[in-house]
């Protein structure tokens, strides 16, 4: 149940069907775990909170640099050299101080992923290198959480969802308390248990993960040396974030695009979509 | 574009007469957009490793989905096909 105030400081997004009471209240109620609080995991962590999300984690080990301010948008000269955690946490506290805020000061790897995300109604990957995303995208398949990645080099912005994996193989064998199948902090949600709607059941044309897509190539971009603008990391964020709610907002109806992988190019501005298949040799997902 | 293998000026899909062997096929594919002939057979991997010279951290995808790359070699390409190239980032 909406309050007043509610009601007063999500007008905007409550005209929305996409959104409108039950989705909010559903934000209200869900749980995002952000890995990365760089250019990415600041602006989407920012739109997350302003749209009333009401449990977040931020994690990252890092510390607030100048070289970061170029893009890193909620962090300004005042949190030089503070934990990002901490100076982010206390960004988004001003924006609204009801908000369940956990930080992490830690880098996530191998051995804490499994932990860090937990309690996940779903996953951000805002991480900037692939040893980190695949590492993530094993956790999210193990545990059964949907993940948004994006990424963002040079004018180049890319992004995917991913549901959970399980869910597309053997829909019947969900299980309960998993970020597919129940809410995290309201179990008893009727109607917020069935989160991936009938589009991503499509069990005829199932996609494939993160590791699918890297396996057997050799990355080596990353923002530092391939350079990036700040406002195509933007764009990368500002997309992961619309997916995300679009998702913990009404998680049976969203038209979420599973499984396409979105590649922008931000100086012609095309956004080019594509399918990606399980690759039958994936160690992670098949 | 020029580097593509069996790359062709032929502007039709069609058979031409060929020196070498009895008859060549032309087929058009689209590349990255692009209207673009070549000689068939030519494969997937054919083609990334002509359009791009370092194809670490190069993507594919044929007919809109991506195609691992343990398959570019074994996909051949038809008349009509498309074949998107693109350089997957990972920064944040
Ligand atoms: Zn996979």
């Amino acid at each position: 149940m909406l309050t007043k105030q509610d009601i007063r400081r999500y007008s905007r997004q409550l005209l929305l069907e996409e959104i409108d009471e039950e989705g909010q209240t559903n934000l209200h109620r869900a749980h995002a775990v952000v890995i990365g609080l760089g250019g990415l995991g600041t602006l989407a962590s920012r739109f997350l909170v302003g749209a009333g999300l009401g449990n977040i984690t931020l994690i990252d080990g890092d510390v607030v640099d100048v070289s970061n301010l170029q893009r890193q948008v909620s962090y300004n000269e005042t949190h030089l050299g503070d934990l990002k955690t901490k100076a982010l946490s206390r960004e988004l506290h001003k924006v609204d101080p009801n908000i369940n805020i956990k930080a992490k000061s830690v880098f996530a790897d191998k051995r804490n992923l499994q932990q860090l995300i937990d309690n996940a109604t779903c996953v951000l990957d805002c991480t900037d290198s692939v040893t980190i995303r695949k590492d993530i995208n094993a956790a999210c398949v193990a545990a059964k959480k949907p993940l948004f990645i994006a990424a963002a080099s040079g004018f180049s912005w890319q992004a995917i969802n991913l549901p959970c994996h399980s869910f597309l193989t053997s829909a019947h064998q969900l299980t309960p308390g998993s970020g597919c199948t129940s809410e995290t902090h309201d179990t008893n949600l009727a109607n917020y248990t069935s989160p991936i709607n009938k589009v991503s059941r499509n069990v005829d044309n199932p996609c494939g993960c993160y590791n699918c897509l890297v396996a057997q190539l050799n990355l080596t971009q990353d923002c530092q040396s391939q350079g990036v603008l700040g406002p195509v990391v933007g764009i990368a964020a500002c997309h992961q974030a619309t997916q995300a709610l679009l998702f913990l907002a009404k998680r049976h109806l969203a038209k979420i695009q599973w499984g396409r992988y979105i590649v922008g190019n931000a100086v012609n501005a095309t956004i080019q979509s594509f399918h990606l298949p399980p690759s039958p040799d994936c160690k992670v997902c098949q | 574009m020029n580097s593509i293998r069996h790359q062709s000026n032929n502007v039709h899909t069609g058979v031409v007469k060929n020196a070498a062997s009895a008859e060549t096929i032309i087929i058009t594919i689209v590349l990255n957009n692009q209207s673009q002939t070549c000689e068939s057979p030519i494969s997937v991997g054919e083609i990334v490793h002509g359009y791009a010279s370092n194809v670490e951290g190069t993507a594919v995808a044929y007919n809109r989905a991506i195609l691992s790359k343990s398959q570019w070699s074994l996909t051949h390409l038809n008349d009509g096909d498309s074949v998107d190239i693109f350089t997957l980032v990972a920064g944040g």
